[in-house]
């Protein structure tokens, strides 16, 4: 019986990182699954909900060998929870829909049949599809035609057309049933014998593979974090913004300010960007609009024109990020922070702006710019 | 009747010499910009750009250079260090909205630290930051983008708005002779682009139209002074048509209706876009030894035009070396023996039949290479996306 797909209501959400973005999908209220290359190596990642509104999400197990990570949520999001399909249902040619945030874009689905459904590719069973995966698809769920979980997304083959893979549900099901009955807050399952690794060593106590060769030690101790990010996120922290929350990517990060959205991104490794879309400009008082926006008082923040929405922008060179003055620059973060949340009702009350649509094609023309 | 061949004249631009750097005094910078000595640190980049000119003392009198036909000031006021070039004076009604909007649209933007300022009608870019927070590469930068970008906004602005300048830099007008030349070369230059593109719509060649293209504006920044609105309309014409990722048939529209507008410039419209302007600091890279043996030396580009040029389609080689030649000549400055090693090639092979033009030009590379070329100074990678999704 083919069950109606209502995106809104389902529990697949974008899960957000300092590496990137990707998908996962609740099988309880607060146990996300996704990807174990979505959030490795990191130990904090954000989830966003329908609402924008982001929760913190803490890994608590990582299935490297099947690309497999659990998350769990610090507070419920809203949500359809979702089931994993029965063992062996799947057949040739029948239809399936990958759910995700394809290169962030809010959520979507595509359709397609199953290629294969125990397809063998580097030693472990895959369900192949055809239908189409896109960066940002990852460890979002593949839903047979019952809206059953039959595959979590998780690669293409860049060198084929319409060759995508999942990792079937009967290893999701491994997986969970197998943390269900843990107590450890964190671990690792080894990708040779299926054992649980709580700390970090350089061999499995119970298999004796060599661990550090499989570089399994970063989940355990993740690599500090680069100056940008411990610059900007330092930054941030002193704004009362949590940094994890606000993550985007590399080098990317974005947050609400009350009403305004704040993005913040290096760009050709010289400058680093922190930018708001405010408002539209109105019909009336363009003039003195423009002359207010171009006013030097607003130095060091100052205002452009993108695709017609007004943006206030601060920009800083990578020696600030590098340099001895933090505290100063930090300290102009937390203005420009404050700054956005006034300007946009300033524009709208004194200028007759109109509120700027938010669109996360934006977010992207920024991060390639 | 198709074009059967490239002429080449003697360019009327002035080929300057980048002004000399001491570089030992952008490393004194950086020394006396991490020991807080700010004020000292701005005196030492300076002193870098123009080790021949006396400095005066900044929290007095202000520096001045000229880039092109914006003169940009340098000068300390209390804590901050300010960097100011003045643009222009909005015009009245209407088209100060425009000229406003055009503004805030291209020049203010993200990933730059100069901003441009409004004070009562006048406009200027600007940069300002406490000396405590001076890092030598923030002025380098300033002083080399924010320069070279106030040079084409103020001609905008005065082309497009009917802004009037202020303190523009007057630079060096062209005499009656070399008035005469430009016009000849400008009429000449695109008729033969006008012809290329014909021939180039029959081929249905990308490879052509990529190097066409590209020789219709390198050959004009190369042989002509142009300055002002008609720079910047060529600007914004070769930004369509040398889209590589935009539709051949698009990019050979784009080029055909730049074709007609600068046909039809009157001689007049390019004598006012025509004056030797003085860049205190080059707005041109530097070219290396790598660079030469990159574009003309051995690999896949010299390969393809060497298949060309033996499979019947010397025309094609022709242009890509011809355009390669200019596009070096243009984007970069060279030591006086390598600009003129480049013009001679392109002499030679001048009203030659395709054929014999592109092995004159094909072997004169190997040449250019073998006297100038050097190892890579530049190493790329290309690495390919991985699989996840």
């Amino acid at each position: 019986m083919r069950a109606t797909l209502d995106l809104d209501r389902l529990a697949v959400f974008q899960v957000f990182t300092g590496g990137g973005t990707g998908s996962g999908f609740l099988l309880e209220p607060r146990l996300l699954v996704t990807n174990c290359h979505v959030v490795a190596p990191y130990r904090r990642v954000a989830i966003e909900g329908r609402d924008r509104r982001r929760v913190l999400g803490t890994v608590r197990r990582l299935h490297p060998k099947r690309d497999l990570a659990l998350v769990e949520l610090a507070e419920t999001l809203d949500g359809e929870l979702l089931s994993l399909a029965a063992l062996d249902v799947l057949r040739a040619q029948q239809t399936v829909h990958i759910v995700g945030f394809p290169v962030g874009l809010p959520l979507s689905v595509t359709e397609g049949v199953v290629s294969n459904p125990k397809q063998q590719f580097e030693g472990l069973e895959y369900v192949q599809t055809d239908a189409a995966i896109n960066p940002g698809n990852s460890g979002g769920p593949m839903l047979d035609e019952r809206k059953q979980i039959v595959a979590v997304t998780t690669c293409k083959l860049v060198a084929a057309d319409m060759v995508g893979f999942g990792v079937p549900s009967s290893a999701v099901r491994d997986f969970v049933e197998g943390f269900r009955g843990q107590t450890a807050p964190f671990g690792i399952i080894c990708p040779s014998c299926g054992e649980l690794l709580l700390t970090a060593a350089r061999y499995c106590a119970s298999c004796g593979t060599d661990l550090e060769e499989l570089e399994l030690d970063a989940h355990f101790d993740p690599p500090e974090d680069d100056p940008v990010v411990a610059f900007v996120e330092g930054a941030l922290r002193q704004a009362r913004v949590d940094p994890v929350l606000a993550r985007h990517g590399t080098h990317n990060w974005s947050f609400h300010s009350g009403s305004a959205l704040i993005k913040v991104w290096s760009c050709c490794s010289e400058h680093l960007c922190f930018s708001s879309p405010l408002v539209q400009p109105g019909k009336q008082q363009l003039g003195e609009l423009f002359r207010y926006l171009l006013a030097p008082e607003h130095a060091p923040f100052a205002f452009d024109l993108d695709d017609d929405v007004i943006r206030l922008n601060l920009t800083f060179h990578m020696a600030d990020v590098f340099g001895g003055t933090h505290d100063e620059a930090a300290g102009w973060i937390a203005q420009f922070v404050a700054a956005a949340d006034r300007f946009d009702n300033v524009l709208i009350q004194r200028f007759g702006c109109l509120p700027a649509p938010e669109t996360q094609l934006a977010f992207l023309n920024d991060q390639n710019s | 009747m198709g074009l059967s061949s490239l002429t080449y004249l003697a360019p009327v631009r002035r080929f300057v010499q980048p002004s000399r750097r001491d570089y030992e005094r952008l490393e004194e910078a950086l020394a006396l910009a991490e020991a807080g000595r700010g004020a000292d640190a701005v005196a030492a980049v300076l002193a870098h750009f123009f080790p021949d000119r006396a400095l005066p003392d900044l929290r007095r009198h202000a520096f001045t250079f000229t880039q092109g036909s914006s003169r940009v000031s340098t000068r300390i006021e209390g804590d901050e260090l300010l960097v100011v070039v003045p643009l222009v004076r909005l015009p009245t009604g209407g088209a100060a909205i425009a000229a406003l909007r055009h503004v805030l649209t291209n020049i203010s933007g993200t990933g730059q630290l100069h901003q441009p300022h409004l004070i009562g009608d006048e406009l200027r870019l600007e940069y300002r930051d406490p000396l405590s927070r001076m890092h030598p590469a923030k002025l380098v930068e300033v002083l080399s983008r924010m320069a070279t970008e106030a040079d084409s906004t103020n001609d905008w602005l005065m082309g497009q708005f009917g802004a009037t300048a202020l303190e523009r830099a007057p630079g060096d007008a062209l005499d009656a002779i070399e008035l005469e030349r430009s016009q000849a070369l400008w009429q000449l230059h695109w008729r033969e682009v006008e012809a290329l593109l014909k021939q180039s719509r029959r081929q249905q060649s990308l490879f052509l139209l990529n190097e066409l293209t590209s020789y219709a504006t390198q050959r004009v920044l190369f042989a002509l002074p142009l300055i002002g609105v008609l720079a910047l309309r060529l600007a914004e014409a070769a930004s369509g048509f040398n889209d590589g990722e935009e539709e051949p048939l698009k990019r050979l529209a784009v080029l055909a209706k730049c074709v007609k507008e600068m046909k039809a410039v009157s001689p007049d419209e390019l004598a006012r876009c025509l004056v030797h302007a003085e860049y205190a600091i080059s707005p041109r890279s530097e070219g290396t030894p790598a660079m030469l043996s990159r574009f003309l030396g051995p690999g896949p580009y010299r390969e393809q035009i060497d298949q060309r040029r033996g499979s019947g389609q010397p025309l094609d080689a022709t242009m890509a070396l011809a355009a390669t030649y200019y596009h070096l000549l243009t984007q970069s400055t060279w030591p006086d023996e390598v600009v003129a090693a480049l013009q001679e090639g392109l002499a030679a092979a001048s009203e030659r039949p395709w054929r014999e033009a592109a092995t004159i030009l094909f072997e004169h590379a190997a040449t250019v290479v073998e006297r100038f070329g050097g190892d890579d100074d530049d190493d790329d990678d290309d690495a390919e996306g991985g699989d996840d999704a």
